[in-house]
């Protein structure tokens, strides 16, 4: 997806637990994000996200367990290379939101007022650099957020669920400026959400977090592929028992649900929509609509992780 | 050191002294030596009519410059100057932990001891505002509403030229530091400003009931020997309050003991702080 190629990991976690008391809030985690990733790191709420992100970003001791950023195992050298929003960004409320940069561009020992503009114009907050944050609504704090993590030129971006309290809009503005920042600028991305459109819309790879054990990673495609190959559509026809007959001498095509007569809702195994769709016109039955069937991330989602309330 | 430190204590500076703890420390401060010098002013106008035990107010109060500063130095560590110090220090630390802006320093490619030191040298930076700032509004006043030094004039006990007082003022900074750094340190125990104030004023309480315990003991032995043991008036300043007390010296003569005690604390709260600090979660 991204521009970047490297043999070693943007992010490598090894084995990383994290306890209070006996409770594993994060359980021997593993992942790892190749650079040019945007890797997206889905969970239910409690399930450890927050937890590993503050872990891997050195705000909370790791109980066990390593982790190294482009292979810096130094928890203090790591950070160079690392940009961060941690939640709901925070700011000094009495100052400017450039002020608020300058504070975070002197601790990054990067950035200049140059780079404060730029970052600023990026997130669209350029005219509003000398209003006190205060002022700010959540989804300017988010985009603020977001430029703070810009600054310094960080070659890994670690963004917890970036897109929280944002409008629909702002939402999308954050999808589409994370995969630019892929895409054109060469960050990798690792990005944690409990919303599975919001990570389907954007990510590249995939891992899903449950009671603090990664329960599935890898593409999107491996994931899907973990269903058993099935694939669900919706189907509009003008005679059903024709299509019935298609479906028997086709093979592989299950009818999971009705709507009514004329709709039906299939599941294809070993058999594509296209093929389908050939078989029956081929067949003379009218296709009025053949919609492959979106969620498919979510069912996969719904089979891994637990019903039950998380634990951190 | 990290190579940002010196743009870490900046930006620190600009932070301390903008919030609401650091720009109240300042107008107190100012205010503080406007006030003696009008006070000051105002004996000097009805002291022909006071007298004191039989004595003139003349005799018993210095009307010069130098009055005007010790007055306001003791006015300024009077209570209100150190709190407002003592709450700069617990924003600074503990409300930023329980605000969450810390969070935002702990991510960056510094170690958690530079981030410490990095605040605490801006909160020195704003004790020696105050000082400053009390120091030469209680001269700038006070030369002209008071009058200039009287060095030889045979006034009230202690009289002492400028240059003297203004090493109470040096003093008292150092006797600020230990302030600071004892903020610091509570701040990584608890995480809110106004519970540091609280576990300060019970930490002081409990260093004030010791210095009480002390004098009685030494009191009881002036009693029954006439003079108290050495090791009393030597514990004396290894209490909080004595070794913070070490401004006082100005008047008299400093005592390197209480100096000593007060660098001792300052340093240990500094190793406390790093310490806790360097361990502890941020939320």
């Amino acid at each position: 997806m991204g521009s970047v190629t490297s043999e070693v990991p943007a992010l490598a976690v090894r084995g990383l637990s994290r306890f209070y008391g006996k409770r594993a809030a994060v359980h021997r985690l593993d992942l790892q994000v190749d650079a040019g990733d945007l890797y997206g790191f889905l969970g239910p709420n409690g399930a450890g996200k927050t937890t590993a992100i503050r872990a891997i970003l050195g705000l909370i001791a790791k109980s066990e367990g390593e982790v190294k950023v482009f292979g810096e195992g130094d928890s203090v050298l790591q950070r160079h290379e690392v940009g961060a929003l941690v939640e709901t960004p925070t700011f000094h409320e009495w100052l400017s939101a450039r002020n608020n940069l300058r504070v975070a561009a002197a601790y990054a020992g990067r950035g200049t007022e140059a780079d404060i503009d730029e970052v600023l114009e990026r997130v669209g907050l350029r005219e509003r650099a000398r209003e006190r944050v205060g002022g700010f609504s959540l989804g300017m704090r988010q985009r603020l957020g977001i430029a703070r993590a810009l600054l310094g030129k960080p070659k890994l971006l670690v963004l917890d669920e970036p897109t929280n309290g944002l409008d629909p809009r702002g939402m999308r503005e954050v999808r589409d400026l994370l995969k630019e920042l892929v895409r054109r600028d060469g960050l990798t991305v690792f990005v944690s959400s409990h919303l599975l459109s919001e990570v389907e819309a954007m990510c590249n790879r995939v891992g899903i977090l449950d009671r603090g054990v990664l329960k599935a990673e890898g593409t999107m495609a491996e994931l899907l592929s973990r269903l058993g190959g099935a694939q669900e559509l919706e189907l509009a026809v003008g005679d059903r028992p024709a299509a019935l007959a298609v479906f028997d001498k086709v093979g592989g095509v299950e009818v999971v649900g009705d709507g009514d007569d004329l709709r039906m809702v299939l599941r294809l195994r070993g058999v594509s929509p296209a093929e389908l769709n050939r078989a029956l016109v081929q067949g003379g039955v009218e296709v009025s609509a053949l919609v492959p069937k979106v969620g498919t991330l979510e069912e996969l989602f719904l089979s891994v992780t637990s019903s039950e309330p998380g634990v951190a | 050191m990290p190579k940002q430190f010196f743009r870490m204590i900046a930006v620190e500076v600009l932070k301390v002294f903008t919030r609401g703890s650091g720009l109240g420390a300042l107008v107190v401060a100012l205010l503080v030596g406007a006030l003696a010098a009008l006070a000051m002013n105002g004996l000097m106008q009805v002291q022909e009519g006071v007298q004191l035990n039989g004595q003139g107010l003349g005799g018993l109060v210095q009307f010069d410059v130098v009055g005007v500063a010790a007055k306001a130095l003791s006015a300024r560590n009077f209570f209100v100057l150190p709190l407002l110090l003592f709450l700069a220090t617990g924003a600074s630390m503990a409300g930023e932990h329980a605000d969450r802006t810390l969070r935002e320093l702990v991510v960056r490619p510094v170690p958690r001891w530079s981030i410490l030191a990095a605040k605490f040298a801006a909160l020195a930076s704003l004790s020696a505002a105050t000082l400053l700032v009390t120091f030469v509004t209680s001269v700038a006043l006070g030369w002209p509403l008071v009058g200039p030094p009287q060095i030889d004039q045979s006034v009230a006990e202690g009289a002492e030229s400028l240059t003297r007082v203004s090493l109470g003022f040096a003093a008292s900074f150092v006797s600020d530091l230990c302030l600071l750094a004892l903020g610091l340190a509570l701040s990584t125990f608890v995480r809110s400003v106004g519970g540091v104030v609280v576990s300060l004023v019970l930490v002081l309480l409990a260093d004030r009931a010791i210095w009480m315990g002390l004098n009685g003991v030494g009191l009881a032995q002036r009693m029954m020997t006439g003079a108290p043991e050495p090791w009393v008036d030597e514990a004396l300043k290894w209490t909080l309050v004595g070794a913070q007390a070490c401004w006082e010296g100005w008047e008299t003569s400093f005592e390197p003991g209480q100096f000593v005690a007060v660098t001792a604390y300052t340093v240990l709260a500094c190793l406390v702080a790093t310490l806790r600090f360097g361990r502890s979660d941020v939320p």
